[in-house]
């Protein structure tokens, strides 16, 4: 089935090269911090060329709480973090689409472990965030490159 | 500008003067062309146009004018208001002013155009319709007309 | 009255020259007629008017100069700078073309809604109506045949007052799908053209075995575009009434909302055993108050806060205004700009679960956590500083302060073979300080009383390689992953845990520095993780995969309580898979395996099939971590929720859900349910086109602790869409 590294090249390829060229805009609030950084961070694995692209990025982040007892108490807290994102290339978007995940927290007694709890979760899920959107990124930038 | 109009009561057996800078004569045909500037009087209506044509009736009481006919940009005007079109035709017996083809009527600040315009001096009522030939508005009549200060 | 469109429908805007200033009437038509003495002006033939933004269309008009009077007959249609259509057959205007008399007039508002009257006068833009009809309704359906609105009012007067913006009525009658079903004596109402005014907002209608019936009449008042103020007065059968106010204020800064809910009534102890009679009831007030908001005072400073207090446990549910069951009260002081990340917290919880002991509820005041961003100049990688500390303060229970400080160095390569590389760095040094250590139940959350200080330190290594390649018309993705953390002894069990409890394996933190949630636990235990993920990308269908485990590469015994999947060497096995097809079908799986026996440790599926109209849905939860008996916090459970709604006929829809608890005693031994135990369930009805929202629900409650009683609750639900809101 003719399986071949995404990276092919390394940092010199022409995936990790046009990956460089992105810029990630300012994304508001906490969870936009952490998922902008760690988007900047991947991309710029290979060097940081000039920027031509720009990437939108709109997160939504919820919490549910489920595993409810008799009486009527939370015991398990799910938080889901999803990003939709645009690449824009000057004026055109030449990618639109979605990226989403979600942790799993237990209700502890104590209240405050609990929406610390939280905090990490929302941690973790920036990073695979981050991962899933520079990966789809990357899978573009090859496709196009294997299209010119 | 409310003053009533002044043609109702225009006095169409008036002298009639005409000047031109050049005058043909038919007599056998009662006629007289008139071409270059004409500018045609009688009291207070004054009538200026590139060609006039004056039909009268010759008589033992000497000549009676029925009709004139002028063309090529006709501009009628009164104390009152203003008419133009391209041609206009004043029948004196009938007392009836008629002039055709984008016609325009402004008395004051009111204006009102149309293909036709028929000036009835006895009753002073003027009607617009979008018939007569080339009406410029394609057969519709419009206007502009400003309501009286105190309109309330 | 007939409410249905006209035949020649609204004048087209053209037709007419525009007329330079509001004195000036423009008009065409056919033909005109300008009587000299008498002033009159009589055009006819598809006669169009035009003043100061008013458009009138006629077949024949006739003007009188003198009087100002405009007359104007057949087929005639008045718009007005709005964009309300006013059409009748013969109609006595003034010149201004805004007042006069209209005869078998349909006034159609901007906004969809529909006037129609026998006769109609307007002076100074006021209409009043004679024998008229109000509906926002479509008066036709979508193959355009005529049919009757779903509701409509009918009265004998209706007065439209444009500069109140108000359409009050007197005798008025709502009548429901054509059957008179309402008298509304002095019904009047925003006419919605400019975001509407104060008045009555829709009714709700509920019973509730608690409460027997309930009628709350919300009354909204508008007192500034930008501040608005809703009291609703709830009157119920079994019980006293209450009042419930909300203020909402949009200033330029941000902003916020100040709700509240009062009542007189019997307070019960959340622990009363069902059907026990409560042996120290009190009658007392008994109410809810909340505020939340947010500022933004410039582009890097902002504020948000939000508090939610009651005054008894069992008060929120017994009134049915929320399940929640822990309020939080939290503010927060951010400033965020590009490299740098600053926030200033508190948080403070009152817990209403039967167990909850407020005493025993930690306040975080202050939780102060700031990180910076530099650009490391020697390899090109990325460090961050971070500072941190935390208060904990309980009423009668463990304090701790806590700080620390904490560098990070990042750096991540592609290696030629496409390869991507991470190096990590981590140091850490943390100060604690706490007393009343014996207070906490848990001995393993106590930590050392006084102060004690710690040093943390790794180095990790994370490298994927993800590999592409064409797979059924589409594309497939196998990542392997392996990560390297090399990381020393560090005193964990001699610093207090106020934020590392809950603590659960799963594939989010699998391949996280430090699997402990929070800062105050560190696994402090060298190891490898390896994971592969797969994903496969058809043109409607999308699946991926992640399966992943970690092995502890030293010996030493993992503070890492038994059944958090990380105790043994060997972690459990967790995973996680999500297939979509299409927007019709989403199927999320995650799972955490047993490392000895491969049995199921934890096990949430949710699924999603349908569209957004049609679908029913499915979540399934069950734990079974078998967790030591003397860490209370992470049980075991056992949960089932389905939900359904079927959308049929275009308007009407049924909708459906159940929460069901199925934890037994194998899972849970203390557990007091019994395997089958439901919670709740819903059902419900719902007409909804685009004026009226028709719905009935019948809900059945089996919670039964404190005054809650286990029974069904039946909401009627009737909302007049666009009544000018």
């Amino acid at each position: 089935c003719g399986l071949r590294p995404l990276y092919a090249d390394g940092g010199k390829g022409s995936v990790a090269q046009s990956l460089s060229q992105i810029e990630v805009a300012p994304i508001p609030g906490q969870a936009g911090w952490l998922v902008r950084n760690a988007v900047s961070d991947r991309m710029a694995a290979g060097g940081s060329g000039e920027k031509r692209y720009r990437l939108e990025i709109e997160l939504d982040d919820q919490l549910t709480g489920f595993g409810v007892r008799r009486d009527n108490a939370v015991t398990r807290e799910r938080r889901t973090l999803r990003a939709r994102y645009r690449l824009v290339d000057g004026a055109t978007v030449v990618l639109d689409a979605t990226a989403g995940s979600d942790a799993g927290i237990d209700v502890v007694s104590s209240e405050y472990a609990t929406i610390a709890a939280e905090q990490t979760a929302l941690e973790n899920l920036a990073q695979q965030i981050a991962d899933q959107i520079v990966t789809r990124l990357a899978l573009y930038a090859k496709r196009t490159q294997a299209e010119q | 500008q409310g003053a009533v109009s002044a043609l109702k009561g225009h006095n169409s057996n008036a002298p009639v003067d005409v000047e031109a800078d050049r005058i043909e004569v038919q007599d056998r045909a009662d006629r007289a062309i008139f071409s270059g500037n004409v500018n045609v009087r009688q009291a207070d209506l004054t009538m200026n146009s590139a060609r006039l044509t004056v039909a009268y009736s010759g008589g033992t009481s000497g000549t009676q004018i029925q009709r004139l006919d002028a063309s090529g940009g006709v501009t009628v005007r009164s104390p009152s208001e203003t008419a133009r079109g391209s041609v206009a035709i004043y029948d004196l017996d009938r007392r009836l002013i008629t002039m055709l083809g984008n016609v325009t009527l402004t008395q004051g600040a009111n204006t009102v155009n149309g293909g036709r315009l028929v000036i009835d001096l006895d009753s002073g009522r003027s009607t617009i319709d979008g018939k007569g030939v080339g009406g410029a508005s394609g057969g519709r009549v419009t206007g502009r007309f400003t309501v009286r200060p105190s309109g309330n | 009255q007939d409410l249905q469109d006209r035949p020649q429908g609204p004048p087209p805007a053209g037709g007419a020259p525009v007329p330079d200033n509001d004195e000036e009437i423009t008009f065409s038509a056919t033909s005109l007629e300008y009587d000299q003495d008498a002033e009159i002006v009589t055009a006819t033939g598809d006669v169009r008017m035009l003043r100061a933004g008013n458009r009138l269309r006629a077949d024949k008009v006739v003007w009188n100069r003198k009087t100002g009077e405009v007359t104007a007959e057949g087929d005639v249609a008045v718009v007005n700078p709005a964009g309300d259509t006013a059409y009748g057959e013969n109609v006595r205007l003034t010149d201004t073309l805004k007042d006069g008399v209209i005869e078998n007039m349909l006034l159609v508002l901007d906004d969809g809604g529909r006037l129609a009257a026998d006769r109609a006068t307007r002076v100074n833009g006021v209409s009043t109506l004679e024998h008229a009809a109000y509906t926002p309704c479509n008066v036709t359906d979508s193959s355009n045949c005529p049919k009757t609105p779903s509701w409509q009012i009918t009265a004998v007067r209706v007065v439209h007052d444009p500069v109140r913006r108000r359409i009050s009525y007197n005798n008025a009658r709502l009548n429901l799908f054509g059957l008179p079903l309402l008298w509304l004596p002095g019904l009047s109402h925003p006419d919605g053209s400019e975001g509407g005014g104060s008045g009555l907002l829709m009714p709700d209608v509920q019973y509730s075995r608690t409460n027997g019936f309930e009628l709350a009449l919300p009354y909204y008042i508008q007192l500034a575009p930008n501040r608005d103020l809703t009291l609703t007065p709830h009157v119920y059968s079994k019980v006293l009434p209450a009042m419930e106010a909300e203020y909402r204020e949009l200033t330029s800064l941000g902003a916020y909302k100040v709700g509240g809910f009062l009542t007189y009534g019997t307070r019960q102890p959340a622990t009363l055993l069902p059907g026990t009679t409560p042996a120290e009831s009190s009658r007392d007030i008994r109410g809810y108050f909340e505020a939340n908001g947010r500022f933004q005072f410039t582009p890097e400073w902002s504020l948000s806060a939000s508090t939610r207090v009651t005054t008894d446990k069992t008060f929120l549910r017994r009134y049915d205004i929320s399940r929640d069951d822990r309020l939080r009260s939290t503010f927060n002081v951010e400033r965020i700009d590009a490299d740098s990340y600053l926030s200033i917290a508190g948080w403070a919880v009152q817990g209403l679960r039967t167990e909850d002991r407020g005493g025993m509820q930690p306040i975080a005041l202050p939780a102060i956590d700031y990180r910076l961003r530099l650009d490391d100049p020697l390899l090109g990688g990325k460090v961050q500083l971070q500072a941190n500390s935390l208060g904990i303060i309980r009423t009668d229970g463990q304090d701790t302060q806590r700080a620390f400080t904490a560098a990070r160095w990042d750096l991540r390569r592609y290696t030629s073979f496409g390869q991507e590389l991470a190096l990590t760095a981590y140091a850490r040094g943390d100060v604690y300080h706490t007393d009343e250590v014996l207070a906490t139940l848990t001995p393993t959350y106590r930590g050392d009383e006084g102060w004690t200080a710690r040093g943390i330190a790794a180095l990790a290594a994370d490298m994927r390689w993800p590999f592409v390649g064409e797979f059924m018309g589409g594309t497939q993705r196998i990542t392997p992953r392996l990560q390297l953390v090399a990381t020393p002894r560090t005193k964990n069990l001699s610093v207090p845990n106020e934020d590392a409890r809950a603590v659960d394996l799963e594939d989010s933190n699998l391949f996280a520095l430090n699997r402990f949630a929070g800062y105050d636990r560190w696994e402090d235990s060298s190891r490898a993780t390896y994971g592969l993920e797969w994903a496969v990308d058809l043109p409607r269908f999308s699946l991926s995969s992640i399966i992943g485990q970690s092995y502890r590469l030293d010996s030493r015994p993992s503070i890492l309580p038994e059944g958090t999947g990380l105790s043994g060497r060997y972690s459990d096995i967790v995973g996680r898979t999500t297939i979509k097809y299409g927007s019709f079908v989403q199927f999320t799986h995650r799972f955490r395996l047993d490392k000895d026996n491969l049995a199921i440790r934890r096990n949430e599926i949710d699924a999603t099939v349908g569209s957004s109209k049609t679908y029913v849905t499915a979540a399934y939860l069950r734990l079974n971590r078998d967790v030591d008996r003397t860490i209370e916090d992470l049980r075991d459970r056992e949960e089932l929720r389905l939900g359904a709604r079927v959308q049929f006929a275009n308007y009407w829809s049924v909708f459906g859900s159940t929460v069901i608890d199925l934890t037994g005693n194998q899972e849970d031994p203390l557990a007091l349910a019994d395997g089958y135990q439901p919670v709740r369930h819903r059902l419900g009805f719902l007409y909804d086109d685009e004026c009226i929202e028709l719905g009935v629900t019948w809900r059945r409650d089996y919670d039964d602790t404190g005054d809650a009683k286990r029974g069904n609750t039946f909401l009627l639900r009737v909302a007049l869409k666009n009544l000018g809101r």
